[in-house]
């Protein structure tokens, strides 16, 4: 990682050069000392533009448009104020009241939906602004699961926090626990056989939440053949999982250092055999689903986000990817073994829920691939050393599998001084509300399901 | 009018209404199987309606009087419905009730329901209350004139017992293009009328989507085991009707033992057949996009104006 000390003067023209010269904003966030950290990536080269502001903060908003969401963050969390004025808040308190659309005229009509919903779901409140079916203008607010996971983080590391930071979003817990032993671990060296072990469980990971969603479109249209099948394929991945990690979601199992347990050779032999029968009744289900013209009619031109909004809201993961933006950190930054496998980043370019639903289950078909590919050059040896967290601003990118995942960490005297997390589903959220205005309110859930994001991911 | 006819007319209705639960259950039971799932019992709607029956009834404070006399609207039309259709036997107990009678109270139940969904005062209710009459319009002509070709073709007037009975005794004279498209037609006309794949999704939790549950999202307890018996109610009395009106042989014209056991069980088979139908239907279909339901009741009515145009020129 590159370090840019830098002056409030000479802030923005850092990172506006940083910028120009190709590098994306992945996270920006403040020391509880005021210091303010942005970092911006180019393929796997990290630099972070740091400055001790004197006085307000500047704004970054005017040089990368997304880092709004960022500076409300820090506003609202670190007490940090801007020249340009207040940020509204992000996080639900007591007494919040939900500001009303933008939207008004004769006939528009403003439908909010939630936060509690039916369903086994998380908590958001929707307010779309209608004229009859059609939404003109949507609206979602966020921040009713905010738990303060990074304040909990913080101090001497114990054993404890790679289990809480798994809990981060329950589905992704070894992308993110990946992404915290990086830090812990310092760039020290990590027995093969562990990152082997890594690369499947993140894999598996993956693999579940692609089929979860895959079939979650099935189970949104009424297409209740393929879904029943899809819901069967995804509790076979579960029970999987159990015999990989004695976990269904895989906790538990990565820590800094390695991973807490070896897995038996003849287990992975057996997921060897596993993965490919899941190949093959994946493939049988794409084709049922993409054979039938009442579920294509439903996907195909539904909930369009253009290549430019997912640029211009810096979105990442499988989202971006169906609108053509070809990222993705496993190819990129080739963390752990992905640098040595090989791999094709699966991209679409129209950007509706058929593209997303297509970007999907190519991914299947990929994390299969690596996984056979881990099995196949995996040795015996072992799987956890000690490790010690060493002093200074460490960072760590991960390819979540709804995206980039960004961790970042202040070290001090060996203790965590500040946790910084940024859950792809912080950046995909705004685009929401460029995907579904065109749309008709019934198709509203099924783009919510084709974005498949994490409400506690993004609440943190 | 005997005795014994009104008895067995009398009892026909009752088995009507007692079987419809039975009929939703054996629906979702073959919808199961075709998915590869054990599902719940066929009896599992006759539970559901007692633990229902058991619960207190919460409303909103937004709504009126209205809101909780409109399950009895929809039961008492449904009910009225069950005591016009030939189903083991021609002859019904309502004889004045004729086939306008039949569609209008279908859409006096409709009607009632869409108010209902209004004023539970939610925003979901006025949506799917919109839509449901977005589909009404298109519903109605299109029911109305499938039965007015069976009414045109048996040339017996226009009540249903006597429709009936007179396709029933015109034998395969009467299997020709018009009964195979209004058939077709009506057999649309069911999955629109129940909410049921591609129109409305009967087991969704997405609020956004629904049509028919929408309407019945504001209510609990009581006030919703009688929306939902009504609506189980609608679905039985379609399938009944499909089998008596539309494909009636079998049924019983004479008050005999004989013919009255020989209907019911043809009748049993007939109504398994629907079921099973309805279920094949469900399982290849998804839910259509909601301005692409206009087309599919279109093409309904279509189907229902040629099987008529077709009586004339054939």
């Amino acid at each position: 990682m590159i370090t840019i000390e830098t002056y409030s003067a000479g802030f923005a023209a850092e990172c506006s050069g940083l910028r120009d010269s190709g590098h994306r904003l992945m996270h920006m966030f403040a020391e509880h000392g005021g210091r303010v950290h942005a970092l911006f990536r180019k393929d796997s080269d990290v630099t972070d533009v740091t400055y001790v502001p004197e006085g307000k903060a500047v704004p970054l908003s005017p040089v990368v448009p997304y880092a709004m969401g960022f500076e409300r963050l820090m506003a609202e969390s670190d007490g940090i104020e801007f020249e340009d004025g207040p940020r509204a808040p992000l996080v639900i308190r007591k007494d919040y009241a939900i500001p009303r659309n933008h939207t008004v005229g004769e006939d528009v009509f403003e439908i909010p939906v939630g936060p509690v919903h039916a369903g086994i779901i998380e908590p958001g409140h929707f307010r779309f602004s209608v004229a009859g079916e059609p939404v003109i203008e949507l609206n979602p607010t966020l921040g009713f699961t905010h738990r303060g996971v990074e304040r909990l983080l913080e101090g001497p590391a114990s054993k404890d926090d790679s289990r809480l930071v798994e809990r981060i979003s329950g589905d992704t817990c070894v992308a993110n626990c990946i992404a915290y032993s990086e830090i812990m671990e310092s760039g020290a060296d990590i027995p093969e056989r562990a990152r082997h072990i890594r690369v499947v469980l993140a894999e598996m990971e993956r693999l579940q939440a692609h089929i979860g969603a895959v079939s979650g479109i099935c189970t949104d249209t009424a297409f209740c053949v393929p879904s029943a099948v899809g819901g069967g394929i995804h509790e076979k991945l579960l029970r999987m999982n159990v015999g990989l990690t004695g976990h269904r979601l895989l906790m538990n199992s990565v820590v800094p250092g390695g991973v807490r347990r070896d897995i038996p050779q003849e287990t992975l032999k057996r997921l060897d055999d596993f993965i490919l029968e899941i190949k093959f009744e994946m493939e049988e289900l794409a084709s049922v689903m993409m054979d039938s013209a009442a579920l294509l009619d439903r996907l195909e031109g539904t909930g369009v986000l253009k290549r430019t909004d997912a640029e211009e809201l810096g979105m990442v993961g499988p989202i971006a990817r169906a609108s053509g933006v070809e990222s993705d950190v496993r190819a990129e930054v080739g963390y752990e073994l992905y640098g040595r496998l090989g791999m094709r980043v699966v991209t679409e370019p129209k950007g509706d829920v058929h593209a997303r639903t297509m970007v999907r289950l190519g991914e299947i078909t990929e994390s299969i691939s690596l996984i056979h590919q881990c099995i196949q050059s995996m040795e015996p040896g072992e799987t956890r050393v000690r490790v010690k967290p060493e002093d200074g601003v460490r960072c760590a990118v991960v390819e979540a599998p709804r995206g980039e995942l960004v961790h970042c960490a202040v070290i001090r005297d060996g203790a965590i001084e500040r946790y910084a997390i940024r859950d792809p589903s912080f950046m995909d959220w705004p685009g929401m509300s460029r995907a579904v205005p065109g749309n008709v309110v019934p198709d509203f859930p099924l783009i919510n399901k084709s974005f498949s994001l994490s409400y506690s991911g993004n609440d943190l | 009018m005997t005795g014994a006819e009104i008895l067995v007319e009398l009892i026909q209705a009752i088995v009507l209404v007692a079987i419809a639960p039975l009929m939703a259950g054996i629906v979702s039971k073959l919808k199961a199987l075709m998915q590869g799932r054990r599902g719940a019992g066929i009896l599992q709607p006759y539970r559901d309606l007692r633990k229902l029956l058991r619960k207190d009834s919460v409303t909103s404070r937004n709504s009126s009087w209205l809101f909780r006399g409109i399950p009895y609207v929809c039961m008492a039309s449904m009910i009225v419905l069950a005591m016009m259709t030939p189903f083991i036997y021609t002859g019904v107990l309502a004889p004045y009730g004729d086939l306008v009678a039949v569609v209008y109270l279908f859409t006096m139940y409709r009607f009632a329901m869409v108010l209902g969904g209004l004023e539970g005062g939610s925003t979901f209710g006025g949506m799917g209350s919109s839509r449901e009459m977005m589909m009404s319009v298109l519903i109605e002509p299109a029911l109305l004139l499938a039965i007015a070709t069976l009414a045109v073709l048996s040339g017996a007037g226009t009540d249903m017992g006597d429709i009936s009975s007179a396709i029933s005794a015109l034998g395969l004279a009467a299997v020709g293009p018009a009964l195979i498209l209004a058939g077709a037609s009506f057999m649309m006309t069911l999955l629109a009328e129940n909410a049921r794949i591609p129109f409305d999704n009967p087991t969704t939790h997405l609020e956004l989507t629904m049509v028919h549950e929408a309407m019945l999202l504001e209510y609990s307890g009581r006030d919703l085991a009688m929306m939902e018996l009504s609506s189980q109610m609608r679905l039985t009395i379609f399938m009944a009707m499909l089998g008596s009106l539309f494909f009636p042989w079998g049924i019983a014209t004479e008050l005999t033992a004989q013919a009255l056991v020989l209907s019911a069980v043809v009748m049993a088979v007939k109504m398994l057949l629907v079921a099973f139908a309805l279920s094949v239907v469900e399982s290849v279909l998804c839910k259509s996009r909601l301005f692409k339901t206009p087309n599919l009741l279109t093409a309904s009515f279509t189907l229902s104006l040629m099987a008529m145009i077709s009586l004339y020129i054939l």
